[in-house]
């Protein structure tokens, strides 16, 4: 399968948590990883960014010390509003339904409990879609060469066809300029014919 | 087995997976932010600003826990709620009075731990 870099952002307002999030997705070798404090930084950089993040991992209640910094479902929404394609991991530090229920709703790929395996659930996550993410790059260089292969096809069998009608191509029916002239002889209403080439007296 | 009463490395060790200055960075960070943010909490107290101290326990909970300090996780939890809920308010300061004595008991331990890890 072929092999792909993973552009991870982690947004998380908590240094000691950030630290550890960092250390440990840095043990796979083909994540990236860069961090932001807040929401807006994260947004900022990633429309910045040529390379788009393939995955944001947001804490959900980003705005903990700070109550003027947009919270972690209004960056969910944000990343969706602008097209970012970034998939959403949403974190939190406790256990409820409502935060779940509204991460999923606004497309969150996954709604994760800080607790003791949170790290370890948020790394199978990125893994998981790192694997579609290229499958789908995969299926769409596919469906390009596919479309640019029946195109060919289709312009050779365009020209083929048109030289197919075209029986002179093949030399079977001479064309025109090839052809003798013929010499239309002028007919006598007398009913004799009369030599074309003659002197009119 | 661990010597100490007050913290439990487990945690922090298995996230470290081997790497002692992680494990450095960490105890430095939590004994620096931990004194800090309950100062704060206590100053929040006079201004009645409870949402802060509510936002404050959010963020101390996960650090209590990767020190493996359970208790402490369970009265952030409870702090956080009364916090930002505004419930219970006269219960606050007791509790961050509480957290602030069990923090000196444990920042000997965690001190020592640091020690330990920077002589090896």
């Amino acid at each position: 399968m072929a092999s792909k870099r993973t552009l991870i952002f982690l947004v998380d307002d908590d240094d000691m948590y950030l630290k550890t999030a960092v250390h440990t997705l840095s043990q796979n070798r083909s994540f990236d990883i860069k961090q932001f404090t807040s929401g807006e930084a994260a947004i900022e950089a990633a429309k910045a960014s040529k390379k788009k993040p393939d995955v944001m991992v947001l804490d959900y209640f980003l705005n903990s010390e700070n109550s003027d910094a947009i919270s972690g479902l209004e960056i969910l929404k944000k990343v969706k509003e602008e097209k970012l394609h970034a998939e959403i991991i949403m974190l939190s530090g406790q256990e409820n339904i409502d935060v779940a229920v509204n991460s999923v709703k606004y497309g969150a790929y996954d709604y994760v409990v800080k607790n003791k395996s949170a790290f370890i659930r948020v790394q199978n996550d990125i893994k998981r879609i790192a694997i579609h993410k290229i499958k789908e790059d995969e299926t769409k260089k596919l469906r390009k060469f596919v479309t640019s292969l029946l195109t060919l096809v289709a312009v050779i069998c365009g020209i083929a066809g048109t030289l197919f009608l075209d029986p002179t191509f093949f030399g079977l029916i001479p064309s025109d300029d090839k052809a003798p002239k013929e010499v239309v002889q002028p007919v006598d209403t007398s009913g004799t014919v009369t030599d074309s080439l003659a002197v009119p007296k | 087995m661990s010597d100490y009463k007050h913290i439990d490395m487990t945690y922090l060790n298995d996230l470290a997976m081997g790497s002692n200055d992680f494990m450095i960075e960490m105890l430095e960070s939590f004994t620096k932010t931990t004194p800090e943010s309950i100062k704060t909490m206590k100053e929040s107290i006079a201004t009645e600003d409870w949402k802060t101290i509510g936002g404050l326990a959010h963020k101390l909970k996960t650090s209590y826990s990767f020190m493996g300090m359970d208790n402490m996780v369970t009265l952030s939890k409870t702090l956080q709620n009364f916090g930002l809920e505004g419930e219970n308010l006269d219960e606050i300061p007791n509790m961050i009075n509480e957290m602030h004595e069990e923090y000196f008991k444990a920042e000997k331990e965690l001190l020592l731990e640091l020690d330990k890890l920077k002589n090896d």
